[in-house]
Protein backbone atom coordinates (compact mmCIF):
# COMPACT_ATOMS: atom_id res chain seq x y z
CA UNK A 1 0.00 0.00 0.00
CA UNK A 2 2.95 2.29 -0.48
CA UNK A 3 1.22 4.15 -3.28
CA UNK A 4 -1.93 4.83 -1.31
CA UNK A 5 -1.37 8.58 -1.51
CA UNK A 6 -1.80 8.65 -5.28
CA UNK A 7 -4.20 5.74 -5.56
CA UNK A 8 -7.80 6.39 -4.66
CA UNK A 9 -8.56 2.68 -4.71
CA UNK A 10 -6.11 -0.06 -3.91
CA UNK A 11 -6.42 -3.70 -2.95
CA UNK A 12 -3.83 -6.23 -1.95
CA UNK A 13 -4.48 -9.99 -2.03
CA UNK A 14 -8.13 -9.27 -1.30
CA UNK A 15 -10.39 -12.29 -0.92
CA UNK A 16 -13.87 -13.15 0.19
CA UNK A 17 -15.56 -16.46 0.95
CA UNK A 18 -19.25 -17.16 1.32
CA UNK A 19 -19.27 -20.28 3.44
CA UNK A 20 -17.20 -22.82 1.59
CA UNK A 21 -17.48 -20.91 -1.70
CA UNK A 22 -14.55 -18.69 -2.56
CA UNK A 23 -15.83 -15.74 -4.59
CA UNK A 24 -12.71 -13.58 -4.73
CA UNK A 25 -9.12 -14.56 -4.16
CA UNK A 26 -5.85 -12.70 -4.34
CA UNK A 27 -7.36 -9.59 -5.90
CA UNK A 28 -4.67 -6.93 -6.21
CA UNK A 29 -5.08 -3.78 -8.23
CA UNK A 30 -4.82 -0.01 -7.88
CA UNK A 31 -6.61 2.90 -9.49
CA UNK A 32 -4.91 6.30 -9.39
CA UNK A 33 -7.01 9.28 -8.34
CA UNK A 34 -8.87 10.89 -11.23
CA UNK A 35 -9.07 7.75 -13.34
CA UNK A 36 -12.16 6.06 -14.69
CA UNK A 37 -11.71 2.31 -14.57
CA UNK A 38 -13.95 -0.23 -16.27
CA UNK A 39 -14.39 -3.36 -14.19
CA UNK A 40 -15.26 -6.16 -16.55
CA UNK A 41 -16.00 -9.80 -15.94
CA UNK A 42 -18.47 -12.53 -16.72
CA UNK A 43 -21.68 -12.97 -14.74
CA UNK A 44 -21.09 -14.19 -11.19
CA UNK A 45 -17.38 -13.54 -11.29
CA UNK A 46 -17.48 -11.29 -8.21
CA UNK A 47 -17.71 -7.72 -9.53
CA UNK A 48 -20.49 -6.69 -7.17
CA UNK A 49 -18.78 -8.44 -4.28
CA UNK A 50 -15.62 -6.47 -5.03
CA UNK A 51 -17.58 -3.19 -4.99
CA UNK A 52 -19.24 -4.18 -1.71
CA UNK A 53 -15.85 -4.96 -0.21
CA UNK A 54 -14.52 -1.59 -1.29
CA UNK A 55 -17.57 0.21 0.11
CA UNK A 56 -17.21 -1.75 3.36
CA UNK A 57 -20.63 -3.36 3.14
CA UNK A 58 -19.02 -6.75 3.68
CA UNK A 59 -15.75 -7.76 5.28
CA UNK A 60 -12.84 -9.33 3.44
CA UNK A 61 -11.84 -12.79 4.56
CA UNK A 62 -8.29 -12.16 3.40
CA UNK A 63 -6.12 -9.29 2.22
CA UNK A 64 -6.75 -5.57 2.46
CA UNK A 65 -8.56 -2.88 0.52
CA UNK A 66 -7.86 0.81 0.69
CA UNK A 67 -10.38 3.47 -0.28
CA UNK A 68 -9.21 7.08 -0.21
CA UNK A 69 -6.40 6.06 2.13
CA UNK A 70 -8.76 4.28 4.53
CA UNK A 71 -7.83 0.64 5.09
CA UNK A 72 -10.13 0.03 8.04
CA UNK A 73 -13.28 -2.02 8.16
CA UNK A 74 -15.88 -0.71 8.51
CA UNK A 75 -14.99 2.43 6.62
CA UNK A 76 -14.66 5.70 8.48
CA UNK A 77 -17.57 8.14 8.27
CA UNK A 78 -15.35 10.64 6.43
CA UNK A 79 -14.50 8.04 3.77
CA UNK A 80 -18.13 7.04 3.28
CA UNK A 81 -19.16 10.70 2.90
CA UNK A 82 -16.70 11.05 0.02
CA UNK A 83 -17.78 7.82 -1.67
CA UNK A 84 -20.76 7.39 -3.94
CA UNK A 85 -21.98 3.86 -4.42
CA UNK A 86 -24.62 2.49 -6.76
CA UNK A 87 -25.25 -1.22 -6.45
CA UNK A 88 -27.71 -3.14 -8.54
CA UNK A 89 -30.86 -3.85 -6.54
CA UNK A 90 -30.11 -1.41 -3.72
CA UNK A 91 -33.10 0.89 -4.02
CA UNK A 92 -35.27 2.95 -1.70
CA UNK A 93 -38.66 1.57 -0.60
CA UNK A 94 -41.50 1.85 -3.12
CA UNK A 95 -43.38 4.55 -1.21
CA UNK A 96 -40.37 6.90 -1.27
CA UNK A 97 -40.80 10.19 -3.11
CA UNK A 98 -37.99 11.89 -5.00
CA UNK A 99 -38.05 14.80 -2.53
CA UNK A 100 -37.22 12.33 0.28
CA UNK A 101 -34.16 11.27 -1.69
CA UNK A 102 -33.18 14.91 -2.15
CA UNK A 103 -33.44 15.31 1.65
CA UNK A 104 -31.17 12.31 2.01
CA UNK A 105 -28.69 13.87 -0.41
CA UNK A 106 -28.58 17.01 1.72
CA UNK A 107 -28.13 14.91 4.86
CA UNK A 108 -24.93 13.22 3.70
CA UNK A 109 -23.03 16.30 4.77
CA UNK A 110 -21.11 16.61 1.52
CA UNK A 111 -21.42 19.47 -0.90
CA UNK A 112 -24.73 18.41 -2.42
CA UNK A 113 -25.66 20.48 -5.46
CA UNK A 114 -29.42 20.34 -5.06
CA UNK A 115 -30.25 22.85 -7.78
CA UNK A 116 -28.31 20.79 -10.36
CA UNK A 117 -30.01 17.63 -9.13
CA UNK A 118 -33.45 19.19 -9.47
CA UNK A 119 -32.54 20.48 -12.93
CA UNK A 120 -31.29 17.07 -14.13
CA UNK A 121 -34.42 15.43 -12.81
CA UNK A 122 -36.76 18.03 -14.24
CA UNK A 123 -35.22 17.62 -17.69
CA UNK A 124 -36.64 14.10 -17.63
CA UNK A 125 -39.97 15.09 -16.19
CA UNK A 126 -39.17 13.79 -12.73
CA UNK A 127 -40.91 15.96 -10.15
CA UNK A 128 -39.98 15.90 -6.44
CA UNK A 129 -43.34 14.42 -5.51
CA UNK A 130 -43.02 11.44 -7.88
CA UNK A 131 -43.23 8.14 -6.02
CA UNK A 132 -40.60 5.47 -6.55
CA UNK A 133 -43.24 2.88 -7.41
CA UNK A 134 -44.50 4.99 -10.34
CA UNK A 135 -41.07 5.33 -12.00
CA UNK A 136 -39.75 3.11 -14.77
CA UNK A 137 -36.52 1.15 -14.36
CA UNK A 138 -34.57 3.72 -16.34
CA UNK A 139 -36.07 6.65 -14.45
CA UNK A 140 -35.22 5.02 -11.12
CA UNK A 141 -31.65 4.51 -12.26
CA UNK A 142 -31.42 8.12 -13.44
CA UNK A 143 -32.72 9.45 -10.10
CA UNK A 144 -30.11 7.48 -8.14
CA UNK A 145 -27.32 8.49 -10.50
CA UNK A 146 -28.34 12.14 -10.38
CA UNK A 147 -28.26 12.14 -6.59
CA UNK A 148 -24.90 10.41 -6.61
CA UNK A 149 -23.28 12.71 -9.15
CA UNK A 150 -24.62 15.84 -7.46
CA UNK A 151 -23.17 14.75 -4.10
CA UNK A 152 -19.70 15.66 -5.39
CA UNK A 153 -18.01 12.50 -4.14
CA UNK A 154 -14.31 11.78 -4.62
CA UNK A 155 -14.86 8.13 -5.52
CA UNK A 156 -17.70 6.51 -7.43
CA UNK A 157 -18.33 2.78 -7.20
CA UNK A 158 -20.93 1.95 -9.81
CA UNK A 159 -22.47 -1.39 -10.62
CA UNK A 160 -24.12 -1.43 -14.05
CA UNK A 161 -24.92 2.29 -13.87
CA UNK A 162 -26.45 2.46 -17.34
CA UNK A 163 -28.76 -0.51 -16.82
CA UNK A 164 -32.21 0.51 -18.10
CA UNK A 165 -31.12 3.92 -19.40
CA UNK A 166 -31.97 5.04 -22.92
CA UNK A 167 -29.03 5.72 -25.30
CA UNK A 168 -29.21 9.49 -24.79
CA UNK A 169 -29.13 9.15 -21.00
CA UNK A 170 -26.29 6.64 -21.22
CA UNK A 171 -24.20 9.07 -23.23
CA UNK A 172 -25.03 11.91 -20.84
CA UNK A 173 -24.22 9.75 -17.82
CA UNK A 174 -20.78 8.82 -19.07
CA UNK A 175 -20.13 12.40 -20.11
CA UNK A 176 -20.95 13.53 -16.58
CA UNK A 177 -18.65 10.92 -15.08
CA UNK A 178 -15.86 11.90 -17.46
CA UNK A 179 -16.43 15.57 -16.66
CA UNK A 180 -16.21 14.90 -12.92
CA UNK A 181 -13.00 12.91 -13.40
CA UNK A 182 -11.47 15.73 -15.45
CA UNK A 183 -12.70 18.70 -13.40
CA UNK A 184 -12.68 17.36 -9.86
CA UNK A 185 -10.26 14.45 -10.05
CA UNK A 186 -13.04 12.00 -9.22
CA UNK A 187 -12.10 8.33 -9.39
CA UNK A 188 -14.69 5.94 -10.78
CA UNK A 189 -14.76 2.16 -10.76
CA UNK A 190 -17.55 1.04 -13.04
CA UNK A 191 -18.63 -2.59 -13.26
CA UNK A 192 -20.50 -3.17 -16.48
CA UNK A 193 -21.29 -5.56 -19.29
CA UNK A 194 -22.02 -2.76 -21.78
CA UNK A 195 -18.44 -2.50 -22.91
CA UNK A 196 -19.03 -0.26 -25.91
CA UNK A 197 -20.30 2.51 -23.62
CA UNK A 198 -17.58 2.36 -21.01
CA UNK A 199 -14.89 2.19 -23.68
CA UNK A 200 -15.64 5.81 -24.57
CA UNK A 201 -14.77 7.18 -21.12
CA UNK A 202 -12.53 4.68 -19.35
CA UNK A 203 -8.86 5.36 -18.74
CA UNK A 204 -8.20 1.89 -17.45
CA UNK A 205 -9.64 -1.54 -17.77
CA UNK A 206 -9.64 -4.19 -15.11
CA UNK A 207 -10.81 -7.70 -15.94
CA UNK A 208 -12.00 -9.98 -13.19
CA UNK A 209 -11.85 -13.64 -14.08
CA UNK A 210 -11.79 -16.85 -12.12
CA UNK A 211 -11.93 -15.13 -8.71
CA UNK A 212 -9.07 -12.69 -9.26
CA UNK A 213 -7.84 -9.85 -11.42
CA UNK A 214 -6.84 -11.36 -14.70
CA UNK A 215 -5.66 -8.20 -16.23
CA UNK A 216 -5.35 -4.46 -15.60
CA UNK A 217 -4.05 -1.98 -18.10
CA UNK A 218 -4.29 1.53 -19.37
CA UNK A 219 -6.84 1.48 -22.15
CA UNK A 220 -4.83 3.68 -24.52
CA UNK A 221 -1.69 1.58 -24.03
CA UNK A 222 -3.71 -1.53 -24.63
CA UNK A 223 -5.08 -0.20 -27.88
CA UNK A 224 -1.56 0.57 -29.01
CA UNK A 225 -0.26 -2.84 -28.04
CA UNK A 226 -2.96 -5.09 -29.35
CA UNK A 227 -4.04 -5.42 -32.93
CA UNK A 228 -6.71 -7.50 -34.49
CA UNK A 229 -6.11 -9.30 -37.70
CA UNK A 230 -9.36 -10.26 -39.38
CA UNK A 231 -9.20 -12.76 -42.18
CA UNK A 232 -11.52 -14.97 -44.08
CA UNK A 233 -11.64 -18.34 -42.40
CA UNK A 234 -12.62 -20.27 -45.53
CA UNK A 235 -10.98 -22.52 -46.37
CA UNK A 236 -10.83 -23.34 -42.63
CA UNK A 237 -7.48 -22.73 -41.01
CA UNK A 238 -6.06 -26.00 -39.82
CA UNK A 239 -2.71 -24.73 -38.66
CA UNK A 240 -1.15 -21.42 -37.75
CA UNK A 241 0.88 -19.59 -40.37
CA UNK A 242 4.59 -19.63 -39.68
CA UNK A 243 5.54 -17.03 -37.10
CA UNK A 244 2.02 -16.61 -35.75
CA UNK A 245 1.81 -18.00 -32.28
CA UNK A 246 -1.56 -17.22 -30.85
CA UNK A 247 -4.98 -17.40 -32.28
CA UNK A 248 -8.40 -16.79 -30.89
CA UNK A 249 -11.75 -17.48 -32.42
CA UNK A 250 -14.61 -15.08 -31.91
CA UNK A 251 -18.11 -15.80 -33.11
CA UNK A 252 -17.00 -18.36 -35.68
CA UNK A 253 -14.62 -15.97 -37.42
CA UNK A 254 -10.91 -15.99 -36.77
CA UNK A 255 -9.29 -13.12 -34.93
CA UNK A 256 -5.59 -12.87 -34.46
CA UNK A 257 -4.27 -10.93 -31.48
CA UNK A 258 -0.81 -9.67 -31.92
CA UNK A 259 1.68 -7.76 -29.85
CA UNK A 260 3.06 -4.59 -31.33
CA UNK A 261 6.62 -5.59 -30.66
CA UNK A 262 6.08 -8.79 -32.65
CA UNK A 263 4.90 -7.19 -35.88
CA UNK A 264 8.02 -8.45 -37.57
CA UNK A 265 6.78 -11.97 -37.06
CA UNK A 266 3.41 -10.94 -38.40
CA UNK A 267 4.93 -9.46 -41.51
CA UNK A 268 6.86 -12.63 -42.19
CA UNK A 269 3.87 -14.86 -41.60
CA UNK A 270 2.41 -16.18 -44.80
CA UNK A 271 -1.34 -15.91 -44.92
CA UNK A 272 -3.15 -17.61 -47.77
CA UNK A 273 -6.23 -15.44 -47.25
CA UNK A 274 -6.64 -11.70 -47.30
CA UNK A 275 -6.02 -10.07 -43.94
CA UNK A 276 -7.28 -6.78 -42.45
CA UNK A 277 -5.46 -5.21 -39.57
CA UNK A 278 -7.11 -2.87 -37.04
CA UNK A 279 -7.08 -1.87 -33.37
CA UNK A 280 -8.91 -4.18 -31.01
CA UNK A 281 -12.09 -2.99 -29.38
CA UNK A 282 -12.42 -3.51 -25.65
CA UNK A 283 -15.27 -5.92 -26.22
CA UNK A 284 -13.18 -8.08 -28.55
CA UNK A 285 -10.34 -8.00 -26.09
CA UNK A 286 -12.62 -9.01 -23.23
CA UNK A 287 -14.07 -11.92 -25.17
CA UNK A 288 -10.64 -13.05 -26.26
CA UNK A 289 -9.24 -12.90 -22.76
CA UNK A 290 -12.10 -14.56 -20.96
CA UNK A 291 -13.62 -16.73 -23.69
CA UNK A 292 -13.15 -20.47 -23.97
CA UNK A 293 -13.50 -20.97 -27.73
CA UNK A 294 -10.40 -21.75 -29.67
CA UNK A 295 -9.43 -23.95 -32.56
CA UNK A 296 -8.68 -27.43 -31.33
CA UNK A 297 -5.02 -28.26 -31.25
CA UNK A 298 -3.87 -24.66 -31.56
CA UNK A 299 -2.23 -22.66 -28.76
CA UNK A 300 -4.48 -21.01 -26.17
CA UNK A 301 -5.62 -17.38 -26.39
CA UNK A 302 -3.28 -14.54 -25.71
CA UNK A 303 -1.36 -14.79 -22.46
CA UNK A 304 -2.31 -11.73 -20.50
CA UNK A 305 0.88 -11.08 -18.65
CA UNK A 306 2.70 -10.74 -21.94
CA UNK A 307 0.70 -7.78 -23.12
CA UNK A 308 0.39 -6.11 -19.76
CA UNK A 309 4.12 -6.03 -19.25
CA UNK A 310 4.47 -3.11 -21.60
CA UNK A 311 1.94 -0.92 -19.78
CA UNK B 1 -28.16 17.03 14.28
CA UNK B 2 -29.94 17.95 11.06
CA UNK B 3 -28.57 14.81 9.48
CA UNK B 4 -29.92 12.66 12.30
CA UNK B 5 -33.32 14.33 12.03
CA UNK B 6 -33.53 13.62 8.30
CA UNK B 7 -32.34 10.03 8.76
CA UNK B 8 -34.74 9.39 11.66
CA UNK B 9 -37.59 10.82 9.64
CA UNK B 10 -36.65 8.50 6.77
CA UNK B 11 -36.67 5.52 9.14
CA UNK B 12 -40.00 6.52 10.74
CA UNK B 13 -41.50 6.72 7.26
CA UNK B 14 -40.70 3.01 6.82
CA UNK B 15 -42.69 2.32 9.98
CA UNK B 16 -45.76 4.25 8.86
CA UNK B 17 -48.17 1.32 8.53
CA UNK B 18 -46.88 -0.46 11.63
CA UNK B 19 -47.36 2.75 13.62
CA UNK B 20 -50.82 3.38 12.17
CA UNK B 21 -51.86 -0.12 13.19
CA UNK B 22 -50.36 0.25 16.67
CA UNK B 23 -52.05 3.65 17.16
CA UNK B 24 -55.40 2.23 16.07
CA UNK B 25 -55.01 -0.66 18.52
CA UNK B 26 -53.95 1.71 21.33
CA UNK B 27 -56.89 4.00 20.61
CA UNK B 28 -59.33 1.10 20.50
CA UNK B 29 -57.97 -0.28 23.77
CA UNK B 30 -58.05 3.11 25.50
CA UNK B 31 -61.63 3.69 24.43
CA UNK B 32 -63.12 0.24 24.84
CA UNK B 33 -61.31 -1.40 27.78
CA UNK B 34 -63.93 -1.66 30.52
CA UNK B 35 -61.51 -2.62 33.29
CA UNK B 36 -59.17 -0.19 35.00
CA UNK B 37 -55.97 0.38 33.00
CA UNK B 38 -53.16 -0.29 35.44
CA UNK B 39 -49.55 -0.86 34.48
CA UNK B 40 -48.87 -4.33 35.82
CA UNK B 41 -52.21 -5.94 35.18
CA UNK B 42 -52.43 -5.37 31.44
CA UNK B 43 -50.95 -8.37 29.73
CA UNK B 44 -52.74 -7.34 26.54
CA UNK B 45 -50.95 -3.96 26.51
CA UNK B 46 -47.63 -5.65 27.24
CA UNK B 47 -48.22 -8.11 24.41
CA UNK B 48 -49.28 -5.29 22.08
CA UNK B 49 -46.12 -3.33 22.87
CA UNK B 50 -44.00 -6.45 22.27
CA UNK B 51 -45.68 -7.10 18.90
CA UNK B 52 -45.29 -3.46 17.82
CA UNK B 53 -41.62 -3.44 18.83
CA UNK B 54 -41.09 -6.76 17.03
CA UNK B 55 -42.66 -5.51 13.79
CA UNK B 56 -40.67 -2.26 13.85
CA UNK B 57 -37.39 -4.07 14.44
CA UNK B 58 -38.25 -6.56 11.72
CA UNK B 59 -38.89 -3.76 9.20
CA UNK B 60 -35.77 -1.74 10.00
CA UNK B 61 -33.51 -4.72 10.56
CA UNK B 62 -34.19 -6.47 7.27
CA UNK B 63 -31.10 -7.19 5.25
CA UNK B 64 -32.86 -6.60 1.95
CA UNK B 65 -31.18 -4.25 -0.51
CA UNK B 66 -34.49 -2.47 -1.12
CA UNK B 67 -35.12 -0.28 1.89
CA UNK B 68 -32.73 -0.71 4.81
CA UNK B 69 -29.81 -1.91 2.66
CA UNK B 70 -30.14 1.13 0.41
CA UNK B 71 -29.16 3.52 3.21
CA UNK B 72 -25.85 1.74 3.70
CA UNK B 73 -24.80 2.82 0.19
CA UNK B 74 -25.64 6.48 0.70
CA UNK B 75 -22.51 7.58 2.54
CA UNK B 76 -23.81 7.42 6.10
CA UNK B 77 -21.71 5.97 8.88
CA UNK B 78 -22.77 2.83 10.72
CA UNK B 79 -23.30 4.83 13.91
CA UNK B 80 -25.58 7.33 12.19
CA UNK B 81 -27.65 4.50 10.73
CA UNK B 82 -27.84 2.60 14.00
CA UNK B 83 -28.90 5.56 16.15
CA UNK B 84 -31.40 6.77 13.58
CA UNK B 85 -33.01 3.30 13.49
CA UNK B 86 -33.15 3.13 17.27
CA UNK B 87 -34.46 6.69 17.56
CA UNK B 88 -37.14 5.91 14.97
CA UNK B 89 -38.42 2.95 16.99
CA UNK B 90 -38.42 4.96 20.23
CA UNK B 91 -40.22 7.87 18.53
CA UNK B 92 -42.80 5.43 17.19
CA UNK B 93 -43.33 4.11 20.71
CA UNK B 94 -43.76 7.68 21.94
CA UNK B 95 -46.32 8.34 19.19
CA UNK B 96 -48.40 5.32 20.19
CA UNK B 97 -48.18 6.18 23.89
CA UNK B 98 -49.11 9.77 23.09
CA UNK B 99 -52.26 8.73 21.26
CA UNK B 100 -53.11 6.44 24.18
CA UNK B 101 -52.51 9.24 26.67
CA UNK B 102 -54.54 11.77 24.68
CA UNK B 103 -57.58 9.48 24.60
CA UNK B 104 -57.54 9.23 28.38
CA UNK B 105 -56.30 12.72 29.30
CA UNK B 106 -58.81 14.52 27.11
CA UNK B 107 -61.66 12.58 28.70
CA UNK B 108 -62.67 10.72 25.54
CA UNK B 109 -62.39 7.41 27.37
CA UNK B 110 -64.66 8.72 30.14
CA UNK B 111 -67.29 9.81 27.59
CA UNK B 112 -67.26 6.48 25.73
CA UNK B 113 -67.22 4.30 28.86
CA UNK B 114 -69.99 6.37 30.42
CA UNK B 115 -72.03 5.96 27.24
CA UNK B 116 -71.42 2.19 27.42
CA UNK B 117 -72.75 2.18 30.98
CA UNK B 118 -69.50 1.37 32.80
CA UNK B 119 -70.21 2.04 36.52
CA UNK B 120 -66.62 3.22 37.17
CA UNK B 121 -67.01 6.26 34.97
CA UNK B 122 -67.01 9.22 35.34
CA UNK B 123 -65.75 8.40 38.85
CA UNK B 124 -62.42 6.99 37.58
CA UNK B 125 -61.85 10.17 35.59
CA UNK B 126 -58.51 10.55 33.83
CA UNK B 127 -56.34 9.04 36.55
CA UNK B 128 -55.44 6.09 34.26
CA UNK B 129 -53.40 8.44 32.07
CA UNK B 130 -50.55 7.97 34.54
CA UNK B 131 -50.11 4.40 33.26
CA UNK B 132 -48.83 5.73 29.94
CA UNK B 133 -45.35 6.39 31.32
CA UNK B 134 -45.07 2.72 32.25
CA UNK B 135 -46.07 1.65 28.76
CA UNK B 136 -43.45 3.99 27.35
CA UNK B 137 -40.90 2.49 29.70
CA UNK B 138 -41.86 -0.92 28.36
CA UNK B 139 -41.01 0.24 24.85
CA UNK B 140 -37.66 1.53 26.02
CA UNK B 141 -36.86 -1.72 27.85
CA UNK B 142 -38.00 -4.02 25.04
CA UNK B 143 -36.45 -2.28 22.04
CA UNK B 144 -32.73 -2.78 22.80
CA UNK B 145 -32.86 -6.60 23.14
CA UNK B 146 -35.04 -6.83 20.02
CA UNK B 147 -32.63 -4.66 18.00
CA UNK B 148 -29.85 -6.85 19.30
CA UNK B 149 -31.33 -9.86 17.46
CA UNK B 150 -31.01 -8.45 13.94
CA UNK B 151 -27.66 -6.81 14.61
CA UNK B 152 -26.24 -10.09 15.87
CA UNK B 153 -27.74 -11.97 12.91
CA UNK B 154 -25.89 -9.73 10.46
CA UNK B 155 -22.45 -10.26 11.94
CA UNK B 156 -20.07 -12.11 9.62
CA UNK B 157 -19.38 -14.70 12.32
CA UNK B 158 -22.85 -16.15 11.76
CA UNK B 159 -23.79 -16.79 15.37
CA UNK B 160 -27.29 -15.42 14.99
CA UNK B 161 -28.64 -17.97 17.46
CA UNK B 162 -26.76 -16.28 20.27
CA UNK B 163 -28.66 -13.05 19.64
CA UNK B 164 -32.01 -14.81 19.75
CA UNK B 165 -31.09 -16.71 22.92
CA UNK B 166 -29.90 -13.63 24.77
CA UNK B 167 -32.86 -11.53 23.67
CA UNK B 168 -35.30 -14.30 24.63
CA UNK B 169 -33.68 -14.56 28.07
CA UNK B 170 -33.90 -10.83 28.64
CA UNK B 171 -37.50 -10.70 27.43
CA UNK B 172 -38.42 -13.57 29.77
CA UNK B 173 -36.82 -11.68 32.64
CA UNK B 174 -38.69 -8.52 31.60
CA UNK B 175 -41.98 -10.46 31.59
CA UNK B 176 -41.19 -11.86 35.04
CA UNK B 177 -40.50 -8.38 36.43
CA UNK B 178 -43.60 -7.02 34.74
CA UNK B 179 -45.82 -9.67 36.30
CA UNK B 180 -44.43 -9.53 39.80
CA UNK B 181 -43.41 -5.89 40.16
CA UNK B 182 -46.57 -5.00 42.09
CA UNK B 183 -46.43 -8.11 44.28
CA UNK B 184 -43.12 -7.29 45.94
CA UNK B 185 -42.02 -4.46 48.16
CA UNK B 186 -41.37 -1.10 46.46
CA UNK B 187 -37.63 -1.45 47.03
CA UNK B 188 -37.60 -4.92 45.43
CA UNK B 189 -39.68 -3.62 42.53
CA UNK B 190 -37.17 -0.80 42.06
CA UNK B 191 -34.32 -3.34 42.00
CA UNK B 192 -36.17 -5.49 39.44
CA UNK B 193 -36.82 -2.50 37.21
CA UNK B 194 -33.25 -1.32 37.71
CA UNK B 195 -31.83 -4.69 36.66
CA UNK B 196 -34.14 -4.77 33.62
CA UNK B 197 -33.01 -1.27 32.71
CA UNK B 198 -29.37 -2.28 33.07
CA UNK B 199 -29.89 -5.28 30.79
CA UNK B 200 -31.58 -3.02 28.25
CA UNK B 201 -28.66 -0.59 28.45
CA UNK B 202 -26.11 -3.36 27.99
CA UNK B 203 -27.90 -4.77 24.93
CA UNK B 204 -28.29 -1.24 23.55
CA UNK B 205 -24.55 -0.59 23.80
CA UNK B 206 -23.74 -4.08 22.50
CA UNK B 207 -26.06 -3.61 19.50
CA UNK B 208 -24.51 -0.23 18.72
CA UNK B 209 -20.98 -1.63 18.89
CA UNK B 210 -21.81 -4.84 17.01
CA UNK B 211 -23.64 -2.86 14.34
CA UNK B 212 -20.29 -1.42 13.25
CA UNK B 213 -19.23 -4.93 12.28
CA UNK B 214 -22.41 -6.01 10.49
CA UNK B 215 -22.52 -6.97 6.83
CA UNK B 216 -25.04 -5.79 4.25
CA UNK B 217 -25.88 -8.50 1.76
CA UNK B 218 -28.19 -8.40 -1.20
Amino acid sequence: MSESNSNAIETSKLGRDFGSKKVLQDVSFAIPAGNVCALLGKNGVGKTTLLKLLMGLIQATEGTSCLLGDQDWPRAASTLRRTGCLLDGFEPPKATQIRHLLDLGRATGTEFDESSARKLLKERGLEPRCRWSTLSKGQRRWVLLTLLLCRKCDVLLLDEPADGLDPQSRIELYQLIRQQANDRNVTALIATHVITDIERVADQVCILHDKSILFQADLEDLREQVQVIDFDASPPLTQLPAGVERLHVVNGGSVQWWLRDRTDALESARFENEIRRRKASLEELFIALTGNSQIAGLPPPLVLSNISSGS
Amino acid sequence: MKLMLILTRWQIRQLFWANCLAMCCATWFALMSNSAIVFSRNVSVAFGVLVHCGIMVLILGRSEPRGPGFLYCQGFSRDQLWWSAFAATVCSGVLVCLSFWLIIATGLRVVVQQALGNPWFPMAGTIEAKSTKWFLMEYILLLPPLHYIWVRARLPQRDAGAGWALAAGILAFDAHCYTYADQVTPSSAAILIGVTGLLALVTLIASWQFHRQTEVQA
